[in-house]
């Protein structure tokens, strides 16, 4: 009995002659260790998600919009960069537009801080010295795929009292996500269905179709969710390697890489700097891209005054 | 996302609703043996179907009518170590299974060089 105060019980203590708890059949050792449980019980704990992580109201994505509201007008989109040229006083980045294509356009300037991820650098062509170019093709990019489904009604909530949180599971989706927000509300909610990165799984979600990386999340989590079943409405699912300005999720690097150019990739070349999250020891997170930012321009800020 | 964590923390499933052709069912190493397999279940997540390729703000380069394959240690080379923006799979296939996946690329999508790969030239290749 004891112990089921700590791993549940099979009924839960109530109220006056309906309540009393029964103790719950506790799992055989073997089944636990076999689960790996312990894996997942760390993650919590590892020192990036020891401090509270705070979600933007309206997604991730709110973050960038707020940089559009602060600097909308000075943004040009779809604008696909061809080369990156410079000489002793100037840097000129020749473009075309994204969608139309047409004759090449040039924007030239003092300075150029490049946020282009590196899997889609390496293919541009740069006038920048040899350490630098070594260095943007020696940083492979990360495989993820993420998938939202949209099912008619919260069963997590009604039906098993889930509220936010994550189930982590060996399944090849690895988590579900529920959302943090909206608790008790009617009608519809989304889950994240799955989140890979960094495995086969994630290379297999992207080699699948869109509707079949749906199939395959919703047959998974319905292991879990058997409401899946009748509840599911539809879904997105992305395969970042799918991601035509990216072509893959994150820098992915090693300890050797790091060792032998990350120096090199953060320098400043002439006129030219690089940002974003592959320029940083945070890779895969905003932050590591904002905190780049940070350090290019305070550089060249320095080196800007001083000459 | 915590990066660090899920490559120890990534195991292979004992979970039921494995698919039978070997895909999804390791969350360390791909299980498919078969060389189309590997090429559908993991290639072509860049490459494509057709091995066509793909144009965005940067390309996939196509595997069909290749000729840069008619050498067949440069997509060994490839596939083991990576390129540029290209993981490397060395370590999510052994010597038999990029065999295989390359001597089916070598063979189709316009391609049909008639010499292949063995285990054991990969197995020479790698670093």
């Amino acid at each position: 009995m004891l112990s089921s105060d700590r791993r549940g019980y099979e009924r839960d203590p109530g109220g006056g002659l309906s309540g009393e708890a029964v103790p719950s059949e506790p799992l055989a050792l073997a089944e636990i260790l076999s689960s790996r449980v312990w894996f997942r019980l760390a993650l919590g704990h590892i020192y990036e998600h020891q401090s509270t992580i705070f979600q933007p109201v309206g997604g991730m994505d709110m973050i960038a919009k707020a940089f559009t509201r602060e600097v909308g007008g000075l943004i040009r989109y779809n604008a696909k960069v061809t080369a990156i040229k410079q000489d002793d006083n100037h840097v000129s980045v020749i473009y075309v537009d994204a969608r139309t294509g047409g004759s090449p356009m040039t924007a030239t300037a003092d300075w150029c801080l490049c946020t282009i991820p590196l899997s889609v650098l390496d293919q541009i062509d740069l006038s920048v010295g040899a350490s630098m170019t070594n260095a943007i093709n020696a940083v492979p990019y990360g495989a993820s795929a993420k998938i939202g489904l949209q099912f008619k009604r919260r069963f997590w909530e009604e039906d098993e009292q889930i509220y936010g949180g994550i189930t982590y599971t060996d399944l090849p989706i690895w988590q579900i996500g529920y959302p943090n927000t909206s608790y008790g509300s009617s009608g519809k909610g989304v889950l994240l269905g799955a989140y890979v990165f960094d495995s086969p799984y994630a290379y297999e979600f992207t080699a699948l179709s869109p509707e079949d990386r749906l199939k395959k999340a919703i047959e998974y989590g319905a292991q879990i969710h058997p409401q899946y079943k009748t509840d599911y409405e539809n879904g997105i699912a992305v395969g970042w390697h799918r991601v035509p300005w990216v072509l893959g999720c994150f820098g992915r690097w090693t300890e050797e890489a790091r060792k032998q150019h990350y120096e090199n990739l953060c320098a400043i070349d002439g006129r030219i700097a690089l940002a974003g999250e592959h320029v940083s020891n945070i890779p895969a997170w905003q932050e590591g891209a904002v905190l780049s930012s940070l350090d290019a321009i305070s550089r060249l800020h320095r080196q800007v005054v001083a000459s | 996302m915590a990066l660090a964590t899920f490559l120890i923390g990534a195991t292979t499933s004992t979970a039921g609703a494995q698919s039978s052709d070997g895909s999804f069912n390791s969350a360390r190493r791909f299980m498919q043996r078969d060389g189309e397999v590997i090429y559908r279940t993991v290639c072509q997540g860049c490459h494509m179907a057709a091995a066509q390729g793909a144009v965005g703000a940067g390309a996939y380069p196509a595997l069909a009518n290749d000729p840069r394959l008619a050498a067949a240690a440069y997509p060994v080379l490839v596939v083991v170590n990576g390129s540029k923006g290209m993981p490397p799979f060395g370590a999510l296939l052994d010597d038999e299974q990029v065999a295989a996946v390359v001597n089916y690329v070598r063979s189709h999508f316009g391609n049909s060089y008639p010499d292949s790969v063995s285990p054991a030239d990969v197995r020479s290749m790698r670093p």
